[in-house]
């Protein structure tokens, strides 16, 4: 995330620094140059809520990353059954939903969130693994997605003219179509397509499907606003002089305009990415998402409604964690738009 | 049947947590222990019951019970009733040739008697031809009397467009060509001539069939065999505007919204030995789903203080219920007729010890809790259920006895084999894929692989009934057709009846001394005899050849109001309401 800020400000700094260099001789405390980019990051460290949020995002991150170690400290997978833990109606015995801190139990291990009723599966681990599968398909989707409207909007407003307006058209076009509603219509239909002749479709391809579907109907609102930003810095003079150099448009488009627009691409990005979150917890939730045994945190939720009165916990436990996510990487994004361009929002 | 219950190390794990204060600890509770009543079984061959039937002690005449249910009957067009709903509260409004009754008391047998006839079926010829003889003063609502020809017209719309719906087998006995080009087509075709079925005067109804066929007096305790006046056949609308012979006729019909039964005036009780009329009206309430049922059973306010619920309680509020000590006692809870497998394709996996190994590798424990618990399934052993009167008490591979498998024995088969990595094919449901994840952990303990495969589940049946279907392990339910050991293992086990499409026997077992022997035991005239020659034979399959592993029983565990007198869970787990009054 952060490897954009050095790569398109290099040449800036090295034009800045030439000129304090006297002036840092003559008084010590002079102000020092410094790059959008590393300016951009000041303002970030100085802001309250994306130092907490970092953290938040920094932890899911962690566990998605790192949950085969988890795993292994922890002592216990994701879907190992501990029938004896549940109750002859399979409610999980003792506190809230079987939380326990010894392993003196019929499992022998410690269930910090609980069991999941019915399994006696172990909630923290399937929320470890649930975090991974969430953040590698929102991932994935929204860098997808990101790319096609980068690609998309730097062409129709670079180019304009009738290219321009049959692009426009196409993502106003797409715009129209709700979201949740399509992927819900579409996720089946590409399923049968996939399915063998038993009507059988892998996780793999499910996953995969899961991802197209939501890059194909994510990237417009990417599309939308590169296409403002360039059409806004196509007439400047860098880039005449670009054109005037015999810079073909590919290269002015890609090289000159775009590193400019890397600001408001990774609002877009940090933005979309909790978006991204929501949705396929939403079609997990749905039943059109991952099956098991692959932990997700939308199926928990959807699967916990039946305990709901039985066993609070089991709700509580993946319903917080999208939350928390969610927020945590809106409230972020907020923050990375203000540092990056502090005009836009005070 | 197992024992199913298990000492839960419960101090350790109370004791051992900080949180105490505001919540409460989940201790567990007794589940459901009671076994299936035995079900002795008497077929009344000789005409020995008779009408009315037995008064109620304590019963009252008068009032209105109430019947929750989620959805309407698909049908009421007698000829098209096969569901469980409909064969239960049908014959309220329609008699057949033969039907059942039960009373609901312990130890009290069930008994197939003649309905409309006077007996269950005359044979002289070990089941090839069979006379009944009508009862005295049997009249439509209409007060026309019932003839043989009444009931052979209705035999014959089973045949046409009509009986799609309802049970098929009566029909595919009677005519070789059933269904083929050049079968009978039923009544439409203007030809009323049923093959093999003959009324010599308006009290007498002759069946004649090529092979012997002793289930026939089963069969026709379905409402296949229900008079239909041929004039008033209103076709498509007899769904609706059908013409009752019970003691019950339709009041109000509101489609999937609200149906009404009054007293039917020219119902004479004399006549029927199974039907009482203590109660005015039946009023079925079609638009509350399970939820709602458990939720207006438990409150049981006014009307609802006699009304029964149809639905199962859902899971999650069984432990609601189980915590009402007063509600407890409107609980009826009992074994159904269902028996969940899960099929070795015997095909694919054609070592025997590898198919022991999984049924020893089985974890019964944490797959009851998977389903939804003690309280709406009982542990398997058998392949019929306690409720057929072929059950045999059994269990071949035996678990031990925390009820989670023996995996020492099921290592020891295994010994020295490789197991490829087996197939598990399930329909594409929440519930199933959770299963399939338990069961692919339970046979893990033991080292076999096991992916799951999940299929549409709008067409699982098809594709899992498919000859060669890839699939190693396949789960399937099986709930009997009527109340014999051939509706069990005739259909489940027999090889000789494996085809390319459409199978019922997902173990694909073929095996020429069971296939020997369960001819034998269907041309069995002596139809008790023949249930314990299904038992043992049921054994020996397990024993020796283990083409499945008994998943779970079924159970049903409903409520019903306060104010319902004699009332039970029947033989399709519906509650009972034909002898049924209010209080």
């Amino acid at each position: 995330m952060s490897d954009f800020v050095p790569r398109q400000t290099d040449s800036a700094t090295d034009v800045l620094e030439v000129a304090p260099i006297e002036e840092t001789a003559k008084a010590p405390k002079a102000i020092v140059g410094k790059s959008p980019g590393q300016l951009a990051w000041f303002r970030l460290k100085q802001d309250r809520t994306a130092r907490s949020t970092i953290w938040v995002l920094g932890f899911f991150v962690f566990i998605a990353v790192f949950a085969d170690v988890i795993e292994w400290i922890y002592g216990i997978g994701p879907t190992v059954n501990s029938p004896d833990l549940l109750d002859t109606t399979g409610q999980p015995l003792g506190y809230l939903g079987g939380i326990d801190f010894t392993t003196d139990n019929p499992s022998g291990h410690i269930h910090i969130l609980g069991v999941m009723p019915a399994t006696g599966w172990d909630v923290f681990m399937q929320f470890v693994y649930g975090a991974r599968t969430s953040l590698i398909i929102a991932l994935l989707a929204t860098v997808i997605s990101v790319i096609i409207g980068i690609f998309i909007g730097t062409l129709a407003g670079y180019f304009g003219g009738w290219i321009d307006q049959a692009l426009s058209w196409f993502t106003d076009y797409m715009l129209a179509f709700p979201f949740v509603l399509m992927a819900i219509a579409v996720i089946p239909i590409l399923n049968t397509r996939l399915e063998d002749e038993t009507g059988y479709v892998t996780v793999y391809e499910r996953v995969a499907t899961i991802i197209v579907v939501f890059s194909l109907f994510g990237w417009m609102y990417t599309a939308r606003l590169v296409r403002g930003q360039v059409i806004s810095l196509r007439e400047r003079e860098y880039v005449e002089a670009a054109r005037a150099a015999g810079a073909n448009s590919w290269h002015i488009m890609f090289r000159q305009i775009l590193p400019n627009l890397w600001a408001p691409i990774l609002v877009t990005f940090s933005l979309s990415l909790p978006a991204t979150v929501t949705a396929e917890a939403a079609l997990s939730f749905l039943g059109i998402g991952v099956q098991q045994p692959t932990p997700d945190w939308g199926r928990m939720i959807n699967d916990s409604l039946l305990y709901m009165r039985s066993d609070f916990m089991y709700l509580v436990i993946p319903g917080v964690s999208i939350w928390a996510l969610v927020l945590s990487f809106n409230l972020f994004s907020d923050a990375l738009r203000d540092a990056l361009d502090p005009k836009s929002s005070r | 049947m197992r024992k199913t219950v298990k000492a839960l190390a419960l101090g350790a794990i109370a004791t051992s947590l900080v949180l105490t204060a505001a919540c409460s600890a989940n201790k567990g509770t007794d589940q459901e222990k009671d076994t299936a009543k035995e079900q002795n079984f008497i077929v009344d061959y000789k005409g020995d019951v008779k009408g009315p039937r037995a008064e109620v002690a304590g019963a009252k005449t008068g009032g209105t019970i109430t019947i929750l249910k989620a959805a309407c009957f698909e049908h009421l067009d007698p000829q098209q009733i096969y569901v469980s709903d409909a064969l239960s509260y049908g014959p309220l409004v329609h008699r057949s040739l033969t039907g059942y009754v039960e009373t609901g008391v312990e130890g009290e047998p069930m008994k197939l008697v003649g309905d409309l006839a006077t007996n269950a079926g005359t044979t002289t010829d070990n089941g090839k031809t069979w006379t009944y003889t009508l009862r005295d003063n049997i009249k439509f609502e209409d007060g026309t009397a019932i003839t043989s020809k009444d009931v052979a017209y209705g035999i014959a719309r089973s045949f046409g467009q009509f009986g799609v719906q309802g049970p098929q087998f009566l029909q595919a006995a009677l005519d070789a060509k059933f269904g083929a080009e050049g079968g009978y087509a039923g009544p439409s075709t203007g030809d009323l001539k049923v093959p093999g079925v003959t009324t010599p005067d308006d009290k007498t109804i002759k069946f004649e069939f090529a092979t012997p066929q002793v289930a026939l007096p089963y069969w026709l305790a379905f409402p296949t065999s229900t008079p239909v006046p041929a004039a008033k056949d209103t076709k498509e609308k007899y769904d609706f505007e059908f013409v009752s012979s019970g003691p019950y006729k339709r009041a109000e019909l509101v489609p999937d919204t609200r149906i009404v039964f009054e007293k039917n005036p020219a119902w004479d009780p004399n006549s029927d030995p199974i039907r009482k009329q203590y109660v005015d009206k039946f009023v079925f309430d079609c638009t509350t789903d399970a939820k709602t049922q458990t939720d207006r059973m438990s409150a049981a306010n006014g009307p609802d203080a006699a009304a029964i619920m149809t639905g199962n309680v859902p899971p999650d509020q069984i432990p609601v219920v189980k915590g009402n000590a007063e509600l407890m006692k409107r609980v009826g809870s009992a074994p159904n007729q269902y028996v969940y497998y899960l099929n070795i394709n015997t095909t694919r996996v054609t070592d025997v010890d590898v198919r022991r190994a999984l049924n020893y590798a089985f974890d019964r424990d944490a797959y009851l809790k998977a389903v939804g618990g003690y309280d709406i399934a009982n542990p398997a052993s058998t392949i019929t259920s306690p409720v057929n009167p072929a059950y045999l008490e059994f269990d071949a591979y035996p678990s031990k006895s925390d009820n989670h498998g023996d995996i020492d024995k099921a290592m020891k088969l295994l010994e020295g084999k490789t197991v490829p990595t087996l197939t598990l094919c399930t329909a594409n449901t929440a519930v199933n894929q959770k299963v399939a994840a338990v069961l692919q952990e339970s046979f893990k303990r033991a080292n076999i692989t096991v992916t799951p495969k999940f299929i549409p589940s709008g067409d699982y049946y098809t594709t899992v009934g498919r000859k060669g279907i890839d699939c190693d392990l396949i789960t399937s339910a099986w709930g009997q057709d009527w109340a014999d050991g051939q509706s069990v293992l005739g259909v489940l086990m027999d090889g000789a009846q494996i085809k390319a499409e459409g199978n019922n026997n997902y173990s694909y077992f073929n095996d020429a001394a069971v296939v020997a022997k369960l001819k034998e035991l269907r041309e069995m005239a002596d139809r008790g005899a023949a249930q314990k020659g299904y038992g043992e034979l049921e054994k020996q399959i397990m024993e020796q050849h283990a083409p499945l592993i008994p998943l779970r029983y079924g159970r049903t565990f409903g409520i019903y109001g306060p104010n319902v007198g004699n009332t039970f869970l029947n033989q399709f787990s519906q509650f009972d309401l034909l002898a049924a009054y209010v209080k």
